[in-house]
């Protein structure tokens, strides 16, 4: 339903008006939903052929965001910090005037890998690496890092500043075991085939959020 | 949405669905509503994940290919939830399954819901988690914060509960929950 746009992000996200579009470096073959969310002043890069859901969010508040080729965010993720903390400093720090303080609040980057899966209403504070899967609900805390081919299950936390081993799996009441390797290939069949099923059911709207059209261009073909 | 006068937050379709104006909700097309059907504030429906039918053999599922999402009657969908329909890797060919809830269907606040099918007379408890291709059968229920895993099925009756859900136990048949009274309250 076309109503359902403008009224929802006024009640639901209002950060997401209030903050400033962030300078975006967006491939041209990346599909972004048009009910989908950039906002932050540090730069945004997506990488090729990832396809962001409706109303994924990707907040670059606190650091510049970097996503790989080929990711998968859904419906109500969110990539990035959005608030510092829970002290009510929020507002003060969301608005450009920070001067005030003597030290500026510290960045955190963040970076996805290439094929992360970011289900519904998965929460990512940190940085992914290749082929992980944020399974629904669950949540990497802020400055963490996980590893390659892990999975988080659903509503599982990995807990800020944590780091995650290559093929672990965060299960049931956040218990952690290893996987042994030998699937990613036929995983990677499967989500090659998602991402072209996606990219036909999902119409794209770059051009909402590409900016500095020039630059962007020129800084995606250094990487 | 020309005139400018005070609006309900619901708007009421001819068969007595209430639909949130602030639902967020894709893909109306694909949708079927059974009647009667409640769907609250933020809740989410992906009616865009459509079957993609690749398969010419198949003449028959060609009528069903354009359904992503379809309730029954007194389908009341709470604030937050999501409805994703699943998707299926079968012979080569990915695709998404048309998701199935049936009559009398009570989904929690923040729930999400990537079952394939959803019986009659069902509870879904407040941010409970229903993978992939799951089956609920009717009179089922399942509690808050639960994560049924992808593929299971939870037989007819059953409580379940817990990461992973598992079987806690039995509705028994008395006193089925009645999302009549929900929808008239609302």
């Amino acid at each position: 339903m076309s109503s359902s746009k403008p009224t929802s992000t006024s009640q639901q996200r209002p950060k997401a008006s209030a903050l400033p579009k962030p300078p975006t470096t967006l491939d041209p073959t990346c599909v972004i939903a048009d009910s989908a969310i950039l906002t932050g002043k540090y730069p945004i890069s997506i990488g090729p052929q990832t396809v962001l859901h409706p109303r994924a969010m990707i907040i670059s508040a606190y650091g510049p965001v970097t996503i790989g080729r080929g990711c998968i965010i859904s419906e109500k993720a969110v990539v990035g910090i959005a608030k510092q903390d829970d002290s009510g400093t929020k507002d003060v720090e969301m608005t450009t005037a920070v001067a005030t303080t003597s030290t500026p609040p510290p960045t955190y980057e963040i970076h996805l890998g290439d094929d992360v899966v970011l289900e519904p209403a998965a929460v990512v504070e940190g940085s992914i690496g290749l082929g992980s899967s944020i399974q629904a609900g669950a949540r990497i805390g802020k400055g963490s890092v996980v590893g390659k081919y892990c999975k988080i299950t659903p509503l599982c936390t990995l807990p800020p500043g944590d780091e995650l081993s290559d093929f672990s799996i965060i299960y049931g009441k956040n218990q952690r075991r290893q996987e042994r390797p030998g699937l990613e290939r036929l995983r990677k069949v499967v989500h090659d085939k998602e991402l072209e099923v996606l990219r036909t059911l999902i119409p794209g709207n770059l051009a909402k959020w590409q900016t500095t059209a020039a630059s962007g261009v020129g800084a995606g073909g250094a990487s | 949405m020309a005139p400018k006068q005070a609006k309900g937050e619901y708007i009421e379709t001819e068969a007595g669905n209430k639909v949130s104006r602030r639902s967020q909700i894709h893909g109306t097309t694909n949708i079927i509503l059974g009647g009667r059907t409640v769907i609250q504030a933020e809740a989410v429906i992906r009616g865009d994940l459509l079957r993609t039918s690749t398969s010419t053999s198949s003449g028959a599922q060609q009528s069903v290919a354009s359904l992503a999402v379809q309730t029954g009657k007194y389908a009341i969908l709470s604030p937050g939830c999501v409805l994703h329909p699943p998707r299926k890797y079968h012979r080569g060919t990915l695709s998404h399954t048309t998701q199935k809830i049936g009559d009398n269907v009570y989904i929690g606040p923040g729930a999400i819901i990537e079952a394939a099918t959803i019986g009659s007379n069902v509870w879904i408890g407040a941010g409970a988690v229903l993978g992939r291709l799951s089956f609920i059968r009717d009179g089922a229920k399942v509690l808050d914060g639960a994560v049924v895993p992808g593929g299971m099925i939870v037989n007819s009756g059953d409580i379940v509960g817990g990461r992973p859900a598992r079987k806690v136990g039995e509705t028994g048949w008395g006193d089925p929950w009645d999302g009549r009274e929900a929808w008239r309250s609302i």
